[in-house]
């Protein structure tokens, strides 16, 4: 039962691949078909942008274009090994020691997830920047010549890696907690230390969930807008939006938006190439594994404090400054900052991504399911595809929805049928619902495919042949298998849609806000007083399902440390 | 006999891009019957078991279970739709299933049972494999052979017409597997169910099977009793592989078959040939004598391993070519003792004309031009 | 079965918002008119009591500027947009160049509207105004020390090195001011003033307020900012240590820029649509610059008692089809100048 991780001589290794990712060969054309269209779905609104702004002809890239490459390239280099470095790190601090509150700290440092960028941004420079309070204090104590702008490059590497290492903490805790305990007990008996036996063989196992992650942290970092606009970091990003309002250039901000694209597919290729052609499917294995080792005293405090000053910038002191501008404005004699037009915001936020999160869930399911049951080239691919529009703008998703269902509308009418499909994007949340799926399947496919991968092909070829249908094994066996994957989808869709804007602020009907509409137009206005109260309820809500993510995986923790020793359940 | 056979392959073909697994095989198994699949890593046996589960779908040719054609051109059922049961190394048991919901599942699907009798089957086969205890149980809480059990009992709960198992015991302690092995067979036998296992191991091939099948590089090099195989190897490769076999160069004139070693037999109704052929001999079959006062060259003794119960011994004759022999264990040559090598009386032993047996004395005529079919 | 169990608490979630009638497939009964806006401050209360006085019934969508132009466009013959009100001269000048906005006949309107706040055919028309001008921090700098003639152009001047700050490119405001120096000096002269400005090491801040803060710190010395952000400041925090100063007001005046609305053509309520124009153009200017501070664009109307106490100022005229044309030599000028 020991594992072998040797390398298969190279036919043999064809084989093996082929045998351990899928279950058969051929695949299932009604399961293959739902992949395709489900990635024709993903790919349309991107697709009828392109072709509608390649009809106008193409424009001139703008004359910056270089500098936005290269700076986009150095901070998805510095973001990515800073987010390596604080996840990886703080996933392995907290799976093999003990230390002064960690159960609580295991899930609190999830929660930089919850914090919105258009937020984090305002409330960082204006605490950390030249004239923030930090810098006040410290010329009032070291001197007036103290004075630095951390609006730079640097400051939005640290920024960003403080707010997106979640995504390699997640799935690299995951990683280290899932790994059959006897790989690392072989380690331990060959010698290593604890330090040791993690670098040389849990994180390279791990090698699959750090690279799904690190592709969600690059993904963040190309799309993103608000910090890096913040900070004064011209990305592509920043470029699409300069063009596009600044100019009124549409099809200019479309064709830089096809670069951040290109950027996305180097990305998911990258990922494709860290997992490597090597396998990780591991079975079993018996062994006491990995336990957390009770750290003494002082490094215990130390350790403490480690993960205490990553939730500082990135929770903490912006927590803490919308509470005191909460309080503030409270004390002063302003409109209230909550009203019931709040609570309807509030309940729309909730409904929207409930039903987002579940509909990318299931769709990704249907992805993971399709490719376990076989199928070529092409389906892989397309189940590929599908995670592609994380990595579109949100405004480019938006637009391209809009003119998808237009000339939907159009193609109806030309057909005879009156009025077309009306107003069903804006008129109704189809439109953002559709809009949603699109963007946020790319983070529910990564981590359930990520569980996927840990699944035995040998498992789904013998419930095939015990005669159950693949959708029945999808319910009775694939599920319940890649349940811990399901989990963190939901979440991960859950907290980007609650705080999810462009898509919003740009499909929705009439009467329909969310709390990050909200919170926004109040914040573009700085009524920083009025936003801070509802700023900190998304911050609340956006909590909810970090905390139940991980009251599941503790139980599933529980369950693995009883099973491994007697029994469980 | 018209019984429909259980499973019949028919010039099936199969290969992965440039790399052919699997060529023109074909064979027919009976009900009930054992047939162990055997061959070196990478030699196809595999790919013929995912043939007949559906993990494959093959490139040319037809395979029919139970009479039922579920493989062939224009035709393919999917793997649930087969009446086939398979048993993994690994297991493969539904980790979040007790014993007897892993059971069950086989019971829900197309070839399943009623709601109400599921649970009396499903107890049925788990009395079959002696485990009806630990029905509650979860497959972590399971030893390695008790979880083997449940797997085959598993595939044998929806009554499949032909249950595959994948180098089933590879997984088990060598103490353990013997056990394993021979309650699995006994359950198989048993129940009358027709059986291919896939396997690496000689021993276990002919231990087992009814018939054993040896494949490499994709064909079919031998399907026959196990006593055949073993004692009548069709070609150079079947007798290598199973069992060790020394080559030695040999000649058959007027019937008799002479090499280095002397006159080792006659044979029979070759009376009118008189051709080179490389004689193959078993350990078993080659006796020892110490010449303890020899001069001058001859055979000599150049290794000796001990086995316990029997000791080998590799001795090099003149020629330079090596034969190996078994010796009682209290038979113990030094290396370097001269000895004299016979072959023991009463033996027919297999001939070999390039990489084939030869059972009948061919045409002298033909006899320089033979060549052989593949390398 | 945990996951089910989330998946329950999610559907359960899910059915209680949608029976809590939450607005989820969108209003039921629309009101008489549907404005986009890119402008959300106060606009509630504005159309409020616009429903108040005339009757009208208003639903109001927020948005970016650029987006809901695409909205509208993707909408098309079905879109419900009765009016279109937006926040920059440029974009009312786009919208109309696209052709989404119907010309007007109203002497109302053309009486309440300046003729250089409005478009020469009608399309839209300016409703209020705000200017975008200097602020210092008086214990650094002297009013002197600023060019009364050509301010903006006069930050370029070396004395000014390390001690200025401004917006970013990708802000509206710091495209459209430069796109007003294009206007006015060529583009040769325009680009050597932002090298002038770059080459002084600007600050470039991506939040007004952080301006501000900046220079009542002292950290930066001089700032570009728009009138009303100070306004609000200083109705919250008296104390700041800050001062507006009125740029070229011996030359072609301070940067002023426009908040307005047009008609959108594929109205099917053009002339309720235009009754809530003539209104926010007379007795709704008021109530547009409530708690605002802006300048309305009807001579007729005071502006706010913070606004009017940072003095009389000219304003340099508008020509909002340049802004709108030159907006893009604006952005390509930024980046040729390096100017982050």
């Amino acid at each position: 039962m020991t594992q072998t991780l040797t390398p298969l001589p190279p036919t043999e290794r064809v084989h093996r691949s082929a045998r351990t990712r899928r279950a058969t060969s051929r695949g299932r054309p009604g399961w293959s078909a739902s992949v395709l269209l489900i990635a024709a779905a993903v790919i349309g609104p991107v697709a009828v942008v392109l072709i509608d702004v390649a009809n106008g002809g193409l424009p001139d890239w703008p004359r910056n274009l270089g500098d936005m490459v290269v700076t986009t390239l150095l901070l998805m280099a510095g973001v990515g090994v800073g987010t390596l470095v604080i996840g990886c790190g703080l996933a392995w601090l907290v799976t093999a020691y003990t230390f002064p509150l960690r159960n609580v700290l295991v899930w609190l440092l999830v929660l930089p997830l919850a914090m919105p960028a258009y937020i984090l941004g305002f409330v960082f420079l204006s605490t950390f920047d030249a004239a923030g309070p930090v810098q006040q204090w410290l010329r009032s104590v070291l001197g007036e010549g103290v004075q630095f702008s951390v609006s730079t490059l640097g400051g939005c590497v640290v920024v960003m890696s403080l707010t997106l290492y979640p995504y390699v903490y997640l799935l690299a805790r995951a990683a280290f907690a899932e790994q059959a305990p006897s790989t690392y007990d072989a380690a331990r008996t060959l010698g290593a230390g604890r330090g040791r036996a993690f670098f040389r063989v849990l994180v390279p196992l791990a090698r699959p969930s750090l690279a799904a992650g690190l592709a969600l942290v690059m993904m963040e970092v190309l799309t993103d807008f608000a910090t890096v606009q913040y900070f004064g970091v011209q990305t592509v990003s920043v470029g699409v939006y300069t063009v596009w309002k600044g100019s009124y250039d549409f099809g200019s901000a479309v064709q830089l938006a096809s670069l951040v694209m290109l950027f996305a597919v180097a990305v998911l290729a990258g990922e494709r190439l860290m997992r490597g052609r090597a396998r990780f499917t591991q079975q079993g294995g018996h062994g006491r594994g990995l336990q957390p080792e009770r750290l003494p005293a002082g490094r215990g405090l130390l350790a403490t404090a480690v993960c205490l000053l990553a939730l500082a910038a990135a929770v903490f002191v912006p927590v803490a400054r919308l509470i005191w501008w909460a309080v503030d404005h409270a004390r002063g004699d302003g409109p209230p900052a909550l009203d019931s037009g709040f609570a309807q915001a509030f309940s729309n936020s909730v409904a929207v991504a409930a039903i987002a999160s579940l509909a990318c869930v299931a769709l990704a399911l249907v992805i993971g399911h399709a490719v376990r049951l076989g199928g070529g080239r092409g389906l892989r691919a397309a189940a590929q595809l599908t995670t592609f529009g994380y990595a579109v703008p949100g405004a480019v998703i938006g637009i391209g929805t809009l003119l998808m269902f237009a000339w939907l509308d159009r193609a109806l009418e030309w057909g005879g049928i009156q009025g077309g499909t009306g107003l069903l994007v804006t008129g109704s949340v189809v439109g953002i619902l559709y809009a949603y799926a699109v963007r946020f399947l790319g983070p529910a496919y990564q981590a359930i495919d990520a569980s996927y991968q840990k699944v035995p092909a040998t498992l789904t070829q013998s419930a095939l042949s015990l005669g159950a249908r693949p959708l029945r094994v999808l319910g009775r066996v694939h599920g319940p298998l890649v349940r811990s994957g399901v989990a963190v989808a939901l979440v991960l869709v859950a907290i980007d849609a609650i705080k999810e804007l462009p898509l919003v602020l740009l499909l929705r009907p009439f009467g329909f806000t969310t709390v990050s509409v909200w919170v926004y137009q109040l914040a573009k206005e700085n009524l920083w007083g009025l936003a801070a109260l509802p700023a900190l309820v998304i911050i609340a809500l956006a909590t909810v399902p970090v905390f139940i993510l991980f009251r599941q995986v503790r139980a599933a923790d529980a369950q693995v440390r009883g099973g491994r020793s007697r029994r469980s359940r | 006999m018209t019984t429909t056979p259980a499973l019949v392959f028919e010039g099936v073909s199969k290969s992965y891009g440039a790399v052919p697994a699997a060529r023109d095989l074909d064979l027919s198994v009976h009900p009930g019957e054992m047939v162990t699949l055997i061959g070196p890593s990478g030699c196809g046996k595999s790919t013929a078991l995912r043939l007949i589960a559906g993990l494959e779908r093959p490139d040319a040719g037809r395979i029919l279970v139970a009479g039922e054609e579920v493989a062939g051109p224009g035709t393919f059922v999917n793997p649930e739709k087969r009446r086939v049961g398979l048993v993994f190394q690994d297991h493969a048991l539904f980790p979040h299933l007790t014993v007897t919901r892993n059971v069950e599942c086989g019971l829900h699907g197309a070839h399943g049972l009623p709601r109400d009798q599921r649970a009396a089957r499903a107890a049925e086969v788990l009395e079959l494999v002696r485990l009806g205890h630990l029905a509650g149980r979860y497959p972590h809480e399971l030893s390695g052979g008790e979880q083997q059990r449940v797997a085959l009992a598993r595939a044998l709960a929806p009554r499949p017409a032909v249950v595959l198992l994948d180098e089933p015991f590879s997984s088990l302690d060598e103490n353990l597997r013997a056990q394993v092995r021979t309650e699995l067979v006994g359950v198989l036998r048993e129940t009358g169910t027709t059986a291919i296992f896939v396997t690496h191991d000689q021993t276990e091939a002919l231990s087992i099977g009814d018939r054993v099948v040896v494949m490499q590089a994709g064909r079919i090099e031998q399907a026959d009793t196990p006593y055949r195989v073993f004692e009548e190897p069709a070609t150079r490769f079947v007798a290598s592989f199973m069992g060790d076999a020394d080559f030695l160069r040999a000649h058959v004139h007027h019937a008799l078959l002479t090499c280095e070693i002397g006159v080792v037999s006659t044979v029979p109704g070759w009376a009118d040939a008189d051709v080179d052929v490389d004689v193959v001999l078993r350990p078993h079959e080659v006796a020892l004598t110490q010449e303890p006062g020899r001069s001058g060259s001859g055979a000599e003794v150049v290794a000796v391993d001990y086995h316990g119960a029997f000791v080998l011994h590799t001795v090099r004759l003149e020629s330079g070519q090596t034969l190996r022999s078994w010796q009682p264990h209290s038979v113990r040559l030094p290396v370097g003792t001269p000895v004299s090598v016979s072959v023991v009386p009463g033996i027919t032993p297999t001939l070999m004309v390039g990489d084939r047996a030869m059972v009948s004395p061919p045409d002298t005529i033909a006899r320089d031009d033979h060549s052989p079919d593949h390398a | 079965m945990r996951a089910s169990a989330l998946l329950a608490t999610g559907l359960a979630l899910v059915s209680l918002s949608a029976t809590a009638g939450c607005g989820l497939f969108g209003e039921d009964e629309p009101a008489d008119l549907q404005v986009y806006s890119a402008r959300h401050y106060g606009s509630e209360e504005v159309f409020k009591q616009f429903t108040k006085e005339t009757g009208i019934t208003v639903d109001f969508l927020g948005g970016e500027n650029a987006e809901l132009l695409e909205r509208i466009k993707a909408e098309g013959s079905d879109s419900p947009a009765d009016v279109y009100m937006t926040v920059d001269a440029g974009n009312l000048w786009n919208a109309a160049d696209q052709g989404l906005l119907e010309p007007l006949v109203s002497s109302t309107l053309d009486q309440a509207v300046p003729e250089q706040y409005r478009d020469s055919q009608d399309r839209w028309f300016g409703l209020v105004l705000r200017a975008r001008t200097v602020l210092y921090n008086p214990d650094k700098v002297s009013e002197s020390d600023l060019d009364p003639k050509d301010t903006y152009a006069g930050l370029a001047d070396p004395k000014w090195k390390g001690r200025i700050c401004m917006r970013d490119t990708s802000e509206a405001y710091t495209v459209s001011l430069v796109a007003s120096l294009i206007d006015l000096y060529g583009r040769e002269k325009a680009l050597d003033i932002v090298k002038g400005w770059v080459a002084n090491d600007v600050d470039v801040m991506a939040n007004d307020v952080l301006l501000i803060d900046a220079v009542d710190a002292g950290t930066c010395d001089v700032a570009l900012v728009n009138h009303y952000y100070l306004a609000r400041e200083l109705v919250d925090r008296p104390d700041l240590n800050v001062k507006l100063y009125w740029a070229s007001q011996e030359g072609a005046g301070t940067h002023v820029n426009l908040s307005g609305a047009g008609v959108v053509k594929t109205s099917d309520n053009k002339d309720q649509a235009q009754e809530l124009l003539e209104w926010l153009a007379t007795k709704g200017q008021d109530d547009m610059i409530e708690g605002n501070h802006e300048f309305p664009v009807n001579q007729d109307v005071q502006p706010d008692e913070v606004a009017r106490s940072f003095g009389d100022f000219k304003p340099m005229p508008i020509d909002a089809e340049a802004y709108g044309a030159l907006n893009a030599d604006a952005v390509d000028l930024l980046a040729e100048a390096d100017y982050k």
